[in-house]
């Protein structure tokens, strides 16, 4: 499937397609206390690529994506910030469904439980294209699924939700995000609800439609597996910052930031001996209405210094031999 | 008890709850309080506007409203307060009992609880008063009848939904006897629901009776009911507003006292409910 | 589909024998009996007797049921011994005024208070939105025959605006509109606060919910999302509740009949009530109840129809 016209910029071609700067949020929990999701995020993301976050549940990776496209619930309040596409800034409410589409974690609350797939499918092309007829809508969604895998579209469209399998509507989400040809599709944490062997399914869909359209995924998950066999960028995310930030070779190779060490170390390998002790890294995040001074990963960090806990570390280049490698430490490996 | 002071916190709760002890007071109290009897005739003054001497002004056959309404209110809030209680308590065990009993005495329970709800609630009322005559008496054990299902379904499911938890089972493992299970566990939270379920029957009652007072199958004169003074002043309405006012604003009062603290106490003891007003 | 139906339609059936049931039984308990009551001061044991037959009271009572059962299915409801006319034809000649009066009740309520529940949802805890509460639990505590009472007064006594008696017989269709605004409007207030917090309630809940998320995200417009997606599914609730509000609205209309002086079945039942005309009391109690049941299993079906999931619960719960 290749890209319709799209409002090219032409002297923006090179550059990144979707720059966040200063990202803020924060949520009102009640009493007048606030606690603090996203903080400084900056973030870039090439045209053609996939770009993965990572972090653990409560980093903010959830946050940071409804934030991309305005899905912010209504205790949110966005601080600060700046979204550009393609250099232009951009609100992204009048995006989305055009330049912007998700992919949801939990695919059976995420489609309209009364409403057959052909419908929800057809209303969701309707902002990207405005002028074209229900009938040919219909047909579009009928190949997308076909393309998504799914056999026998014609009458699947006529289902309702709770008819499919938690795969194949996780299938149905994908197609819809595809169908409207957007500049990047958002995969919020698509596998978490779904069994092991529906993942690699999943997560190989995803790589095969990125080869055939032309735009950028940012897939979000916390699984570093995944990750690296899906990503060619990486970014982790901790209690609301950005850690690191690397191409996935580089990261996986040399993980510079104490956290994104404990992480990989976290993740049991097919070949560790059995009877090895899991590694888990100790302490809790911290309370977003009450975070620490200075890094924020510092309570937990068994390198940390006393200028860690003073001062807050920023994103820096490691440097030679890996330009492109960033990390928020002081004392990075 | 925490159960008052929570409903006097919320805003809904206390206007209700000050009318409703207002009303009760006022009930209580009206025999004792310097008024003109209920039942005293005074043709002369029939159908007088409010003044000095009657303060509500008078019905058709000059009695006085101010008296007629604190004593129907009397009847109104004696009445439902009975009924919603005795129903609520027979429901209760009726509704628990059948969540124990055998299979079949459930059915059967269900299928006269199935009966009884198919029937309009006014609609069966006015038939069994139809049938079985008005008075204060009939009044009480009928409407009694008419609400024990609702009760009894509610007690019910609370207790079949209980009996599987798994911390009732852990009791039993435990060696927990029956009677201890029944009386510590299971009716404090069944009594839960049903009593939110009672306090918003009450208002519901408060008009029944009223409804049927009005149609002449309730409350016998001379005892005051609101129904009646309503329907009187509905017939006399060309000549004079006061008595159906103040008879249908006295009505809407006490059922508004009574819903506003069914809401604030369903607020309370639900904390599932997220919609607030 | 059919399936669905079917289950409705038999339950609906045994529903109504068994009040039929009661019914008769009821009638067992007449004090004296009913023959001698309806006939007052003039009975004799004769005429008693001859009543009596006549009314088949002398047969035992499964044998009434089963009579009462098969002459209701052929739609006779026996004869009124005061008026020698048939039941059923004065019943069924009434019964339309009071359809027509419970769904104009029904459908004002929902013209009005859809859209305040939907408004009040749209800025939750805004002025309008308590606004409508605290009007909301004004209008459903207060009984229906105060509210018709006082528009009566207001509007007929006081102002003159509209009819004081009567449903508009023998006039024209703008007449008959004209008789029926005030009672409607008595037995729809409460309805109307009722559905507004109903509606701003599951709106509330639905709106949060990820499918409209999802709706959100594909850029849907708001007014799409709000009348399209939301209220499908919060709209139920309130359809359900207004199964059993038919019931609640029938027993409305007793009083608003009597209080506006329209034929109906309300004002039968009473009639006959205050004549001690207990086989006219009977049939009208059993139309409303047959109304009732099959109002609600109509509705019902409409759930089937309107959310496909309710269709595969039953018939999976049947055969586990």
């Amino acid at each position: 499937m290749s890209r319709t016209t799209a409002d090219h910029d032409d002297t923006q071609a090179t550059g990144p397609l979707v720059q966040l700067r200063g990202l803020d949020v924060d949520f009102a929990v009640g009493r007048g206390r606030v606690a603090s999701a996203l903080r400084r995020i900056d973030l870039d993301i090439a045209q053609n690529s996939i770009v993965g976050l990572v972090g653990e549940s409560g980093s903010g990776k959830s946050t940071l994506a409804q934030a991309l496209m305005g899905l912010l619930p209504s205790n949110a309040v966005f601080r600060n910030g700046e979204i550009r596409l393609r250099g232009r800034t951009v609100e992204p409410e009048a995006l989305r469904g055009r330049s912007l589409s998700m992919v949801f974690q939990d695919p059976m609350n995420a489609l309209h439980p009364v409403m057959r797939i052909g419908t929800q499918m057809i209303d969701a092309q309707r902002a990207r294209f405005p002028k074209l007829r229900s009938g040919v809508l219909r047909q579009r969604a009928a190949d997308m699924l076909r393309q998504v895998g799914i056999a026998d579209p014609e009458n699947r469209l006529e289902a309702y939700p709770h008819q499919l399998s938690g795969g194949m509507r996780q299938r149905v989400m994908i197609a819809m995000a595809l169908l409207v040809e957007p500049d990047l599709l958002i995969a919020d944490e698509p596998t978490t609800a779904l069994d092991a062997t529906i993942e690699a399914q999943i997560a190989e869909l995803l790589r095969l439609s990125k080869q055939q359209f032309n735009g950028s995924i940012l897939f979000v998950s916390h699984s570093l597996a995944l990750v690296s066999e899906l990503c060619d960028h990486v970014v982790v995310l901790y209690a609301g910052t950005i850690v690191e930030r690397a191409d996935v070779r580089s990261l996986f190779s040399h993980p510079a930031h104490p956290y994104t060490r404990a992480l990989i170390a976290c993740e049991p390998r097919h070949d560790d001996p059995p009877g090895l002790p899991m590694v888990s890294v100790p302490g809790d995040l911290p309370d977003p209405a009450a975070l620490p001074p200075g890094c924020v990963f510092a309570p937990r960090c068994a390198h940390a210094s006393e200028r860690c806990h003073r001062e807050n570390p920023v994103l820096a280049p490691l440097g030679a031999p890996s330009p492109g490698h960033l990390t928020a430490c002081w004392h990075p490996q | 008890m925490e159960v008052v002071a929570a409903v006097w916190r919320s805003p809904t709760g206390r206007v209700g709850l000050i009318l409703a002890v207002l009303l009760v007071c006022g009930a209580l109290l009206a025999p004792l309080l310097p008024l003109w009897p209920p039942n005293r005739i005074d043709v002369a003054a029939r159908l007088s506007p409010p003044s000095a001497v009657h303060w509500l002004g008078t019905d058709h056959l000059g009695r006085d409203l101010l008296s007629r309404c604190l004593f129907g209110a009397r009847v109104a809030l004696g009445l439902s307060l009975t009924v919603t209680g005795l129903a609520m308590v027979v429901g209760t065990v009726i509704g628990v009992g059948m969540a124990y009993a055998p299979r079949w005495a459930e059915r059967a329970g269900l299928v006269v609880f199935d009966l009884i709800g198919a029937y309009p609630t006014v609609i069966l009322a006015l038939a069994l008063v139809a049938i079985f005559g008005p008075g204060v008496n009939n009044l009480l054990v009928l409407i009694t009848l008419v609400f024990v299902p609702q009760f009894g379904r509610i007690a019910r499911a609370q207790t079949m939904s209980l009996r599987h938890r798994p911390f009732l089972e852990a009791e039993i493992t435990l060696g927990a006897s029956p009677a201890r299970i029944l009386f510590h566990h299971v009716l404090p939270n069944v009594l839960g629901p049903v009593i939110v379920l009672a306090s918003m029957n009450i208002p519901f009652v408060i008009t029944l009776e009223a409804g049927l007072s009005f149609l002449g199958f309730g409350i016998r004169p001379p005892l005051a009911s609101w129904g009646s003074t309503l329907y009187d002043g509905f017939i006399y309405l060309d000549q004079s507003a006061w008595p159906a006012v103040t008879a249908g604003v006295a009505l809407s009062l006490a059922t508004l006292a009574f819903t506003l603290l069914g809401e604030s106490l369903q607020g309370y003891l639900d904390p599932l409910r997220r919609s607030r007003a | 589909m059919i399936r669905y139906v079917a289950w409705q339609a038999a339950t609906m059936v045994a529903v109504l024998i068994g009040a039929i049931a009661l019914l008769v039984v009821l009638t067992e308990f007449i004090p004296g009996d009913a023959a001698s009551v309806l006939l007052g001061s003039r009975a004799t044991p004769a005429s008693i007797a001859a009543l009596r037959s006549e009314m088949g009271l002398d047969l035992p009572v499964y044998q009434r049921i089963a009579m009462f059962v098969f002459n209701a299915a052929r739609g006779d409801l026996g004869t009124d011994v005061i008026s020698g006319r048939d039941i059923a034809s004065q019943v069924f000649a009434v019964v339309p005024n009071t359809l027509v009066l419970a769904f104009s009740a029904i459908l004002l309520a929902a013209l009005v208070g859809v859209p305040i529940g939907v408004h009040a949802a749209a800025r939750p805890d805004g002025f309008f939105d308590r606004l409508t509460a605290y009007i909301s639990v004004g209008l459903i505590s207060t009984p229906s025959f105060v509210i018709g009472i006082l528009l009566l007064l207001v509007f007929s006594v006081r102002l003159g605006w509209t009819p004081v008696l009567g449903g508009g017989e023998g006039q024209g269709l703008l007449a008959r509109l004209h008789h029926l605004i005030l009672p409607a409007l008595a037995i729809a207030c409460g309805w109307v606060g009722y559905i507004a917090r109903q509606i701003r309630a599951s709106l509330l809940d639905v709106l949060g919910q990820d499918y409209i998320r999802t709706a959100r995200a594909y850029g849907l417009p708001n007014r799409t999302i709000r009348y399209r997606y939301a209220l499908k599914i919060a709209i139920i609730p309130v359809l359900s509740v207004l199964g059993i509000g038919i019931g609640d609205i029938i027993g409305k209309s007793v009083f608003v009949e009597i209080i506006f002086n329209r034929p109906g079945i309300g004002s039968l039942i009473n009639e006959s009530l205050q004549n001690r005309n207990y086989p006219v009391v009977q049939a009208g109690v059993l139309v409303v109840v047959f109304l009732f049941v099959a109002i609600n299993a109509a509705i019902d079906i409409v759930f089937a129809w309107l959310d496909p999931r309710i269709r595969e619960r039953l018939f999976r719960a049947e055969s586990a």
